[in-house]
């Protein structure tokens, strides 16, 4: 979505006193390329709305203290995913390393739309249950060397389970 | 006779209640039970939002379901992660750390449950019971006239002396609060600290030490201006008796 000048104003003039940015978006956007703001996590390279910091405590970052950080989650593959015996784990979807909200800082960028929305993040409010990240993180768990999914998957299935 | 520290980073799978979290881990086992009578305390994060614990030692419930910090990474940090602090375990009385991620994601809980012994005879000091809430959203323009709806300590259980700790999730659109104890206003309307965090003790005190008669209810309405936003409370009651 475009921003107006104004609106790049505004957002800018929350963290710096130069106007540069503005500068270079409006020269891209003069030359076709459309370009925006938007915040990057700098352990995920994801990126937030240009609203991210603006918006904290209202729309994002809900319970995750007062300074704005990246909602991204994070997997955490030195803690073992539950026990399926003790933790009566009675589908597939349970088994997972535990997550948790990386809280990198988040840096202020110029980025243009198609990157922005190649790269977006899904906000914590805009995915109640994890639902829409959920599969992500399990397909990225099941490929990283570190972790201990693939060899619970294959004898959960072996069992016969679901 | 030493103090007793049983300290574990377990994850919690969604979708699931566990009822007994300190008996997943076998290390533990023979610290079920309390193994002097003695002083405790209960430190814990979880990894990120949709775990709740609770706290019971014997049938003695000493932390209703309540939301704790998150946090990234497995450090424990006191005071801005201690849960309950305040309570009296009997030799030999059952731990009981329960945890519900009613979430869609595994979540890492590490929590740290230490026993201090006392010395002495004589009967134990009373329990201070401890719940934690949020976020609570509050709409924008609007008061919500009871935040404290339906849990376990709206009315509670034992005469107490109560303190409440608030923040909020933003300071925009001004929150306020106010407190009631048996439909007398104890504290007037006050603005809510935008720590965006589950409150900390000392740092989020909002009211502290009134009288809490058994059963009689504590009304906390929330207002909030043009935008609404997100509470989080802590409520500890100080039983007089136990």
């Amino acid at each position: 979505m475009s921003m107006t000048p104004e609106q790049i104003e505004a957002v800018l003039a929350d963290h710096t006193s130069s106007l540069a940015m503005l500068d270079s978006i409006m020269k891209a956007n003069k030359l076709g390329v459309k370009v925006t703001l938007a915040f990057r996590c700098a352990h995920s390279s994801l990126l937030f709305p240009a609203d991210y910091c603006k918006q904290w405590g209202v729309k994002y970052g809900v319970g995750l203290g007062p300074r704005p950080v990246s909602e991204v989650l994070d997997s955490i593959y030195s803690v073992s995913p539950p026990d399926i015996q003790r933790q009566k784990i009675q589908s597939i979807d349970q088994i997972m390393h535990p997550v948790q909200h990386s809280m990198a800082e988040v840096h202020l960028v110029t980025v243009t739309e198609d990157e922005l929305a190649a790269a977006a993040a899904i906000p914590m409010a805009a995915d109640a249950g994890m639902k829409k990240r959920l599969p992500i993180i399990i397909e990225r768990q099941l490929k990283n060397p570190q972790s201990k999914l693939p060899a619970i998957y294959a004898a959960w299935q072996m069992k016969g389970g679901k | 006779m030493q103090p007793v520290v049983i300290s574990d980073g377990i994850a919690i799978a969604n979708g699931s209640v566990n009822l007994n979290v300190i008996a997943q881990n076998d290390s533990l086992l023979p610290l079920q039970r309390a193994p002097f009578t003695g002083r405790g305390k209960l430190v814990a994060t979880r990894s990120a939002d949709g775990l709740k614990i609770a706290f019971q030692h014997g049938d003695r419930k000493v932390v209703a379901v309540s939301d704790i910090t998150t946090v990234s990474g497995s450090t424990l940090e006191e005071p801005t992660h201690v849960v309950a602090d305040n309570f009296y375990v009997e030799e030999g009385e059952v731990l009981l750390l329960l945890a519900d991620n009613a979430s869609g994601g595994s979540i890492n809980l590490v929590y740290r449950l230490e026993l201090i012994p006392l010395v002495g005879s004589g009967p134990l000091p009373p329990d201070t019971l401890v719940q934690l809430l949020g976020p609570i959203s509050v709409s924008a323009s609007t008061t919500d006239q009871q935040i404290l709806q339906g849990t376990d300590f709206e009315r509670p259980p034992k005469d107490a002396i109560g303190s409440i700790y608030m923040t909020s999730s933003t300071d925009t659109g001004t929150p306020t609060r106010q407190v009631y104890v048996d439909m007398q206003r104890i504290a007037p309307q006050s603005h809510i600290t935008p720590s965006n965090r589950v409150p900390t003790v000392p740092f989020d005190i909002s009211v502290g030490a009134f009288e809490c008669p058994k059963n009689k209810l504590i009304q906390i309405p929330v207002s909030w201006g043009a935008t609404g936003g997100s509470v989080f409370l802590r409520l500890q009651l100080q039983n007089l008796s136990r």
